[in-house]
């Protein structure tokens, strides 16, 4: 009997996909389906990078200075080893960027889902509690909402370098960065959350929940989480676009990813410095993808905000 | 055992609805409160279905959500079974929380609408530990659903999938899944098609029957209580005005409260004879009248009413809080 069940929802689960309001508006719309492509290969090509990238820029051994500053290879200029170019160490720019990428996208999902676990939390705490609870994490986000996002994960940033020393900045700068964009990017979700949780509290089935005595964390958690989690996903979708971006301007700022392990953000600051003398290309082509990569992200939450929203369809 | 599962006596419950405490003390108001249930004392007795009946801000859902604990009572005590619920420790309310049960008003907020309904009828089961194995809880489901007339195989259904009065039956499912004696009925039918709401009240009368169940109902509707109801309360503006026997009410209604409201409904031997309008409002229970609460649209008040308060006065024939009452 249990069995017959699952098979049903497996099944159930393919055509709901198939079926749903979701999948005819991406398939509707060109736009979308061009940015889940540019997208997908972007995140393909950040995430199989030990195997696409010709070079090892982390590999010392391999570097050679002789090969610094190499414009593309197609300029005539070039080295045919180096597609499009080398950096002031010597290392293969399209290397580097796929590897630079990937840290790129890694600190950003890392610091949405950061973000997004700790405002969930408390905007659920907050608006199912209500009272006094909710005041002190509201006002703390009303607080920190008056300052701008990148204000604050420098502050962050800047506070946590201190209290280390600024020893192993190597190891701690994936974490540093990742904690100070998750917080200062929670503030959202978590409104997002206590408003929607505001709603669902007074529901007639939460009632029903807390009539048979269920504990209110696992009233939070089962009856009220689920059914406020659709304006989070667009919300999440969102901050990557903007948490990628963050990075990639705290990495530029010098505060970022070291520049033995160059995020797309290291790497723009580190061609800022030769731009003038005429070296293009270290600067050009990071800058470009980290363009394209956010642009595509921005595009796939804005249609997914449109597609979530009941009013528009 | 007593004859009485439910007693309430006293019962009040006080909103506090004042401005926040900065407003107030700039602008040099007072705390605000509205009394939306008053000194009410009822008992409901083993097996039977007590009806409380009122206009909208009456006070009839308030003591629902008090009895079944969703709110605290501001005064006054209930004892369900002979015990006070306000003195049981959390170990003790646990069992006892198990006994009764709610049915709500809407059926399409009451079902969680990302829960399967397997999961929805289930959830009371896992709570109390009742059907502690896979497969036996997962029976009772089964059973459950067809006990309220769906089939099994709409378990695996989420409730979106459902009408409204198979919504209700659902509801149902769940209340009844952990065995409760006792069921609050908060309008369970006012947001059904007319069509449904006498196959759900049925069902309900149905289960009463084979589970010997004790339902407090609720409703604005008197045609429907005349239909489930064994004993009525009039609430009007949070006090019980009138508590008599259902067949009682009906033909000899006391309060003129009560009268009003009977000559209101909609009756097909009342063909040809001039209706009597339901005249005026229900006051403003921040600011209620003096005295008799009843009295600005009381056809038979007089200075008296003005000033006191009626007591309710116990007979045979039932409890009337009415100085001009026969």
């Amino acid at each position: 009997m249990s069995t017959d069940y699952q098979t049903n929802e497996a099944k159930s689960l393919l055509r709901r996909v198939l079926d749903s309001d979701i999948w005819y508006s991406f398939k509707k719309s060109k736009v979308t389906m061009v940015a889940a492509g540019v997208a997908l290969i972007i995140f393909l090509a950040a995430l199989l990078a030990p195997l696409l990238a010709p070079h090892n820029p982390f590999d010392l051994a391999s570097l050679s200075l002789m090969d610094s500053l190499l414009p593309p290879s197609w300029t005539g200029m070039g080295d045919p080893r180096y597609l499009l170019g080398t950096d002031d160490q010597g290392r293969d720019v399209l290397s580097t960027i796929l590897y630079g990428s990937r840290i790129s996208i890694a600190v950003g999902l890392a610091s949405v889902a950061f973000a997004a676990v700790l405002g969930i939390t408390l905007g659920l705490v907050a608006g199912y509690m209500g009272g006094a609870v909710d005041a002190v994490i509201m006002r703390v986000a009303d607080v920190q909402l008056s300052f701008p996002a990148i204000l604050i994960a420098l502050l962050i940033d800047g506070t946590i370098s201190g209290l280390t020393g600024g020893v192993n900045r190597e190891e701690t700068a994936f974490t540093v960065l990742v904690i100070s964009i998750g917080l200062s990017f929670w503030v959202q979700y978590a409104r997002t959350v206590r408003s929607s949780t505001l709603v669902e509290r007074d529901k007639e089935y939460v009632q029903a929940a807390r009539l048979i005595g269920l504990h209110p964390f696992l009233i939070m958690l089962r009856h009220v989480l689920p059914n406020v989690m659709g304006p989070v996903l667009v919300i999440a979708t969102i901050n990557l676009a903007l948490a990628i971006i963050t990075e990639a301007t705290l990495s530029f700022l010098g505060v970022g990813m070291p520049s033995t392990q160059p995020s797309l953000g290291t790497m723009i600051r580190i061609g800022n410095d030769f731009l003038f003398s005429g070296e293009w290309w270290i600067t050009l082509f990071p800058g470009a993808l980290l363009a394209v990569l956010v642009l595509a992200v921005n595009l796939l939450g804005d249609w997914l905000r449109d597609a979530l929203n009941p009013k528009l369809r | 055992m007593s004859d009485n599962l439910l007693e309430i006596k006293d019962l009040s419950r006080i909103f506090d609805i004042s401005k926040p405490w900065l407003n107030r003390l700039i602008e040099r108001e007072d705390r605000r409160l509205l009394r939306a249930v008053n000194d009410v004392s009822l008992n409901i007795k083993r097996g039977e279905t007590f009806a409380l009946v009122g206009e909208s801000g009456s006070g009839k859902s308030t003591i629902a959500k008090v009895i079944v604990g969703l709110l605290a009572a501001s005064s006054g005590e209930i004892r369900f079974d002979g015990v006070n619920l306000a003195e049981q420790s959390p170990t003790a309310m646990r069992n006892i929380r198990r006994r009764y049960q709610m049915i709500f008003q809407d059926p399409f907020a009451s079902l969680n609408p990302r829960w399967r309904v397997r999961d929805i009828i289930a959830e009371p089961l896992r709570k109390f530990g009742m059907g502690d194995m896979e497969g036996s809880s997962q029976k009772r489901v089964d059973e459950l659903l067809e006990l309220v007339g769906l089939s099994a195989k709409d378990g695996s259904k989420f409730p979106h999938e459902f009408s409204g009065g198979q919504r209700q039956r659902i509801a149902i499912a769940r209340v009844l899944s952990s065995k409760p004696e006792f069921i609050v009925c908060d309008e369970p039918t006012s947001a059904l098609d007319v069509s449904v709401q006498a196959q759900i009240l049925n069902l309900m009368r149905d289960l009463q029957d084979d589970f010997g169940l004790t339902y407090l109902f609720i409703s604005h509707d008197l045609s429907v209580v005349r239909h489930m109801a064994n004993r009525i309360g009039v609430l009007y503006l949070g006090r019980l005005v009138e508590v008599s026997d259902s067949k009682e009410m009906f033909r000899n209604p006391r309060h003129p409260y009560t009268q009003m409201l009977l000559e209101a409904v909609p009756d097909l031997d009342m063909t040809g004879r001039t209706r009597v309008k339901a005249a005026g409002e229900i006051p403003n229970p921040i600011t209620p009248p003096s005295g008799c609460t009843f009295h600005p649209r009381c056809p038979l008040a007089d200075a008296h009413c003005k000033a006191n308060i009626p007591p309710v006065v116990e007979s045979d024939l039932g409890a009337v809080a009415c100085f001009k009452a026969t």
